[in-house]
C-alpha cells in the first residue's frame, strides 16, 4: 500500500515536472558551454525588465561566442569571452543592461528562430535572406525619425553594398520587399590564396589583381603534375564545393535581379532563364571549372586534397576554397607570421565583365518581434553597428575573416591591416549586388557538385542548369500560388 | 476485494499514461505536425499536394531514394550474416570470450565522425591512403573508394558494418546463450550433424533475436545520416552517390548553406517515415511465421514427418 502510494506521488511529480519544464517564461535562460553546441547566456534576475542595477535590460544574441577566454591556436590572439564581451558593450552603452545570450554557428538559424520565437531576446541577427519577416521588425519607421542613424545619413555611415543590402528583398516576402530588418556590423570579403615558392619552381610568373579567372585556371593548369624542382606530384588548383557557385559572378554567368514586387510571376524569364540555354558565358564558367577540377587533388569532390596546405609540404599552387582559405590566411596575417605571408599569396576573387564578383554577406543586427522595449533594443543595434570601438572588438576577437561595414574605418584598428583595406575597397567596387539569388544558387550548387566529381561535359552542365534554374522558379511559383 | 483490484489496475494505467503522454508529445504531435508541414509553403500556407508533386519530380530526391535503399540492402544484407556468423564462432569458444567481445565492440564506441574521419584517411585516393598503399604491394593501382561515385556508397556500408557489427554480435551472441543445450544433445543422439543443428536448431532457436536484428539494423540503415554527413558534408558527392533521404532532410531544413525548404524537408520526411514502416512490415510478416521462437514446431514437425 505505501509503496503504491509512494509510486503514484511520484508520477503525479514526474508528469508536473514534465509539463512545468516546457513552460518556461519569456525570462528563462539556459547557461551551459557554447563549445557544446548549447546556447549560453548570462543569467540576470529581471524584474519589469531592469535589471539588478536599474537599467533597462536588452537580451541580444550573438554567434559562437564562448563563455570563457580561449585563444586560437594559429594567430595567437586572445578571444574574450562572453562576460567580458558584455562588460565591454556596457562601457560603450552605459544607458542599457546588456544580457547576451551565445549560440553556436553551427545550426544557427534553427537556434536563432527558438530563441526569437519564445521571446528569449530582443535582438538577434541575420546573415542574407533567412525568414527574418517572421523574426523581426520593421526598421523604416525608426530610421525616418531617429536622430543619429537614419535614411539621410545611412550612406555615410555604411558603404554603398552595405547601405543597399539593408533593404529585404526575397522572392519568398514578397509583402516585404523594400523593409529593412537590421543594421549592418560586418561583411565577408573573400580571398583566393597562392603558393608562390610552387610559381617560382615552374617558373610561371605570379598573377595581378587583373588577372581574369580563366588566366587563373590556365596558371593551375601549368602547374599540375611533377614539380620541376621537387619532383613533387603538384596539384594547379583546389576547389570546394561550398561558395563555388559565386565564381559565375566572375564570368558574368549569372545576372543580378532587379524587381520592385519580387514576385515571381513578374520575372521576365527570357532575361533570367532562357539566356542560359545558349549563354556562351554559362558555357565559358563550366568549362573552366571542368579544366580547374581537372588541376585538383582526386578526393576534391568530398572535401579532402587540401590538407597540406599552409604547410611546408604544400602541393597546391592556387586555393580556390573561400570558404576555408580566407579565413586561415587571415589568421596568418595577424599572428604576424612572414615565413607564411611571404609564402602564401592573397588575391581578390577575379571580376567579370559587370566589374562584380563574389558572396554579398553581410552580418546584421535586428530588433525581434518578441522584444521587451523595442525603442531600447533601437538603440543598443544603433551603437552596436556605428560604434567603431564595438565593431572593432567585435572583429578582433570573433570575426577575424571579416571586414566591416562602416564607411569611416578611421578607428576600426583591423582596418590598419593592408589586406583588410584592399579587401574593404574591394567590396565597395566590386561586390555583387542583386535582389535576390536563390533562384540559380541553388540549381548552381547541384551542376557544381557533378562538376566537382566529373560528371558531367561542359555542354551537359550548361542544360542541367538552364533545367534547374527552369525547375526552381516554377516550383516556386507553384508553391508561393504565383 | 474488488475495489482494491480496481485500483491496483488503475495504478497501472496511471503509470502507464506517463510514457503514453511522452510518446504523443514528442513521437506522435511531431509526426503530425510534419505531415501537416508537408502541405504548406515556407509561409503555413496550405498548398495541397505540391510538395509531393514537385518532391517526386525531383531527380536529386529520386536518386537520394535508390542510394538510401541499395546502401540498407547492402548494409542489412552484410551485416546480419557476418554477426552472426561471428557470433556462432564466439558462441563455441571456451576461452576468451570477453576478450574478443571487447575487440568487436570497441568500434562500437567511436563516434561515427571519429569512424568516418579515419576511414577518410585510410581511404584516401591516392598512395597517401593506407589501403592504397597496402595495395600498392600487391601491384594494385591506387583506388579512388570513397571519392569515386562507383565505389563510394560500398566503400560506405563497409565502414558502416566495422563500425555498427559489434552491436549486433553481442545480440546474437545473448540469443544463442539462450539456446538450451539439451537440444543439441538430442539432435546427436539423432544422428544430426552440425549444419543440420545449425539450420534446424541454432537459428529457428534464435529467430526473436532474428526478427529484432533484421528490423532495427532496417531501420537504422534507412535513417543513414551521419556516416555520409561526414563523409561528404551536405552535398552526397561523389556525384550524390553519398545523397540520402536524411541527408536532403537535413539540407532542406538545417541548411545554412542551401536553400531551405521545409515543405520539401517535410515531405520527405512523411516519404521516409512510410518506407520505414512498409520495410518493416514486410520484415514482420516474412519473420512472423506463427512459429513459437524456439523452432520447436517447426523442429517437430520435420521430425515427425
Amino acid at each position: 500500500m505505501k509503496k503504491k502510494l509512494i509510486s503514484i506521488i511520484l508520477s503525479v511529480m514526474l508528469t508536473a515536472s514534465m509539463v512545468l519544464s516546457g513552460c518556461g517564461g519569456n525570462n528563462s535562460q539556459t547557461a551551459g558551454n557554447s563549445g557544446s553546441g548549447e546556447v549560453t547566456g548570462n543569467n540576470t534576475e529581471e524584474k519589469n525588465n531592469k535589471g539588478t542595477s536599474g537599467k533597462e535590460v536588452v537580451r541580444v544574441v550573438v554567434p559562437g561566442i564562448s563563455e570563457d577566454a580561449t585563444i586560437d591556436p594559429i594567430s595567437g590572439i586572445e578571444k574574450k569571452g562572453l562576460g567580458e564581451f558584455e562588460a565591454f558593450l556596457e562601457e560603450q552603452i552605459p544607458e542599457y543592461d546588456i544580457n547576451l545570450v551565445s549560440i553556436p554557428w553551427d545550426g544557427w538559424i534553427q537556434k536563432m528562430e527558438t530563441l526569437v520565437t519564445s521571446g528569449e531576446v530582443d535582438v538577434g541577427f541575420y546573415t542574407n535572406q533567412e525568414a527574418v519577416p517572421g523574426w523581426y521588425q520593421d526598421l523604416t519607421e525608426y530610421l525616418k525619425k531617429d536622430e543619429e542613424v537614419n535614411f539621410d545619413n545611412l550612406g555615410q555611415l555604411f558603404i554603398d553594398p552595405a547601405v543597399y543590402y539593408t533593404k529585404y528583398n526575397s522572392f519568398n516576402y514578397p509583402e516585404s520587399t523594400g523593409q529593412i530588418f537590421g543594421l549592418p556590423m560586418t561583411m565577408a570579403s573573400n580571398i583566393i590564396v597562392y603558393d608562390k615558392q610552387l610559381f617560382e619552381e615552374w617558373g610561371v610568373e605570379e598573377p595581378t589583381d587583373d588577372t581574369t579567372f580563366t588566366e587563373l585556371v590556365a596558371l593551375a593548369e601549368k602547374m599540375t603534375g611533377k614539380n620541376p624542382v621537387t619532383g613533387q606530384t603538384n596539384y594547379g588548383g583546389y576547389l570546394f564545393s561550398t561558395w563555388m557557385e559565386w565564381y559565375a559572378i566572375s564570368y558574368d554567368a549569372v545576372k543580378p535581379y532587379k524587381s520592385d514586387t519580387m514576385l515571381l510571376s513578374d520575372m521576365d524569364t527570357d532575361e533570367y532563364v532562357e539566356y542560359i540555354k545558349d549563354s556562351p558565358e554559362v558555357l565559358n564558367f563550366f568549362t573552366d571549372m571542368i579544366r580547374l577540377v581537372d588541376c585538383c587533388p582526386e578526393g576534391v569532390a568530398t572535401g579532402s586534397g587540401n590538407e597540406k596546405f599552409f604547410t611546408e609540404d604544400n602541393d597546391i599552387a592556387i586555393n580556390f576554397d573561400t570558404n576555408n582559405v580566407g579565413a586561415n590566411y587571415m589568421k596568418y596575417v595577424y599572428a604576424q607570421n612572414n615565413e607564411m605571408t611571404d609564402r602564401f599569396v592573397p588575391l581578390m576573387v577575379p571580376t567579370g565583365k559587370n566589374g562584380m564578383e563574389g558572396f554579398p554577406e553581410f552580418f546584421r543586427f535586428s530588433i525581434t518581434k518578441a522584444a521587451k522595449n523595442p525603442d531600447a533594443a533601437w538603440e543598443v543595434i544603433k551603437k552596436l553597428t556605428t560604434t567603431p570601438e564595438i565593431v572593432d572588438f567585435y572583429l578582433t576577437n570573433y570575426a577575424q575573416d571579416k571586414v566591416t561595414a562602416l564607411a569611416d574605418t578611421s578607428k576600426v584598428s583591423m582596418m590598419d591591416y593592408e589586406i583588410n583595406k584592399k579587401r574593404h575597397d574591394y567590396q565597395i567596387k566590386a561586390m555583387f549586388v542583386t535582389d535576390d539569388y536563390w533562384f540559380w544558387r541553388t540549381p548552381l550548387q547541384a551542376v557544381n557538385n557533378q562538376i566537382l566529381s566529373k560528371q558531367l561535359t561542359a555542354d551537359a552542365a550548361r542544360e542541367e542548369f538552364y533545367k534547374g534554374v527552369s525547375d526552381w522558379v516554377n516550383n516556386t511559383k507553384a508553391q508561393l500560388g504565383q | 476485494m474488488k475495489f482494491t483490484k480496481a485500483r491496483k489496475i488503475l495504478s497501472w494505467y496511471l503509470l502507464l499514461a506517463i510514457p503514453l503522454v511522452g510518446t504523443i508529445v514528442f513521437n506522435i504531435y511531431p509526426l503530425l505536425r510534419t505531415m501537416g508541414t508537408s502541405l504548406e509553403n515556407i509561409k503555413g500556407t496550405f498548398i495541397g499536394f505540391t510538395n509531393y508533386k514537385i518532391l517526386f519530380s525531383n531527380a536529386e530526391f529520386r536518386k537520394d531514394v535508390i542510394n538510401t535503399l541499395y546502401m540498407a540492402l547492402l548494409g542489412v544484407g552484410f551485416n546480419v550474416p557476418i554477426a552472426f556468423v561471428i557470433a556462432n564462432m564466439l558462441n563455441n569458444i571456451r576461452k576468451g570470450k570477453n576478450i574478443y567481445k571487447v575487440v568487436f565492440l570497441l568500434p562500437m564506441i567511436m563516434s561515427m565522425v571519429t569512424v568516418a574521419t579515419l576511414f577518410k584517411y585510410l581511404l584516401m585516393p591516392n598512395e597517401s591512403g593506407i589501403v592504397n598503399y597496402l595495395l600498392g604491394y600487391l601491384g594494385i593501382s591506387p583506388k579512388l573508394w570513397l571519392n569515386d561515385a562507383s565505389s563510394a556508397r560500398e566503400s560506405l556500408v563497409a565502414m558502416a558494418i566495422w563500425k555498427g557489427i559489434g552491436y549486433n554480435i553481442i545480440l546474437f551472441f545473448a540469443g544463442l546463450q539462450g539456446v538450451s543445450k539439451e537440444l543439441y544433445e538430442a539432435a546427436d543422439i539423432d544422428g544430426a550433424n552440425e549444419w543440420n543443428k545449425w539450420i534446424y536448431i541454432t537459428i529457428p532457436c534464435v529467430k526473436n533475436t532474428f526478427v529484432f536484428v533484421l528490423i532495427t539494423s532496417s531501420i537504422a540503415a534507412l535513417k543513414r545520416f551521419t556516416e555520409v554527413y561526414a563523409i561528404s558534408g551536405e552535398t552526397g558527392n561523389p556525384a550524390g552517390a553519398l545523397g540520402t533521404i536524411m541527408l536532403f532532410i537535413y539540407k532542406n531544413s538545417f541548411s545554412t548553406l542551401n536553400y531551405k525548404d521545409e515543405g520539401q524537408a517535410a515531405a520527405a520526411s512523411v516519404t521516409l517515415f512510410l518506407i520505414i514502416l512498409v520495410v518493416t512490415l514486410i520484415n514482420y510478416i516474412v519473420t512472423n511465421d506463427k512459429d513459437d521462437g524456439y523452432g520447436k514446431k517447426k523442429f517437430g514437425r520435420r521430425h515427425n514427418k
